[in-house]
């Protein structure tokens, strides 16, 4: 879903939404979808996220005089504004002891015989669940490379993180998720069974 | 001497053999040696990429919604630009910034009382 980023094309808008908020609105519409997903995924429902993202927006609008192009994308500077936001969002929640409705369950599902629908959406929420329970950084690696399809250098340049860190970041988390779920210890009340993944622990 | 394979190691692993994850890469000799359920722990991981590229996938917000924000963005008075010629000097651009903030603050407040959220602002009755 992403596109290759024209700098000078985006650096004369930036400089334009200075001024203007009809080239901020066009800044808007090349982000707001990317922006949308990283929030949603993070939140897990449509009207958080829609609400986080005008935040966002508002926030960069707010602020856009203050940011200057050092070689950090402008992409980069919404999600660190989005990744912020969703962490008070996060903190406000675990105050109230609320927990969000998972939206992302039915957004998971996918196409298929009716019958493998429910036992599909089943699997499908079960990773999400285990994805979700991830720290921070780790959610946000996933999320940049699985649903953004961003590389681990345009990763880095969002996490501030050199390549190589998010690349270890990406290996530890994906081994971090597979033994949550397929090791016991995770769920003791019910029997594991997860896709075809084994445990590979052998005593 | 088989050993038993651990997160750290498996870890080392696949920094030692980088693209093990996306394709069929044979994993060194003295490694399978060493390790024997190396391929099924690195199985494990290609599964789990698969599913994890199944299941978060793209989603795209309401058309409606990204319209609205749009002209409420636009609408937002720009830092350093005045709301009307007379009423508004030439001010700071952290007194535009607030207004902008402040607009986008009204802007969510009157969406929650749409979906009929009591209490979502106290500035909405």
């Amino acid at each position: 879903m992403t596109v290759p980023v024209d700098y000078e094309d985006e650096a004369r808008l930036i400089a334009q939404a200075k001024e203007d908020a009809e080239a901020f609105g066009a800044l808007y519409e090349r982000y707001v979808e990317r922006i949308y997903n990283y929030v949603y995924y993070r939140v897990g429902n449509q009207q958080d996220a829609e609400d986080l993202v005008a935040r966002v927006f508002y926030r960069a609008l707010a602020n856009i005089d203050n940011y200057e192009d050092r070689g950090v994308p402008f992409s980069a500077w919404l999600y660190r504004i989005a990744h912020n936001l969703v962490a008070n969002w996060h903190r406000d929640r675990s105050r109230r002891n609320i927990v969000p409705l998972d939206d992302l369950i039915i957004a998971g599902a996918v196409d298929g015989m009716p019958e493998a629908v429910a036992e599909s959406q089943e699997e499908h929420a079960r990773l999400i669940e285990a994805v979700r329970r991830l720290s921070p950084d780790r959610q946000q690696v996933l999320i940049l490379k699985f649903v953004e399809r961003l590389s681990n250098v345009e990763i880095g340049g969002i996490m501030d993180r050199t390549e190589g860190a998010v690349k270890s970041l990406y290996h530890r988390t994906l081994i971090t998720l597979r033994d949550a779920l397929t090791l016991p210890a995770a769920e003791p009340k019910k029997k594991r069974r997860w896709f075809g993944l084994r445990r590979t622990r052998s005593k | 001497m088989d050993e038993t394979l651990t997160p750290a190691m498996l870890e080392d692993l696949l920094e030692r053999c980088p693209d093990a994850l996306s394709g069929d890469v044979a994993l060194p000799e003295d490694v399978l040696a060493r390790y024997p359920d190396a391929r099924a722990a690195l199985d494990d991981l290609k599964r789990l990429v698969w599913e994890l590229e199944t299941t978060l996938k793209p989603v795209y917000p309401r058309p409606d919604f990204v319209q609205e924000l749009k002209f409420a963005l636009v609408q937002a008075p720009a830092p350093g630009e005045t709301p009307g010629p007379g009423w508004f000097p030439r001010r700071s651009l952290q007194v535009a910034g607030a207004v902008a903030i402040g607009a986008g603050l009204w802007y969510i407040a009157i969406r929650r009382r749409n979906r009929g959220e009591p209490g979502a602002s106290p500035l909405v009755t």
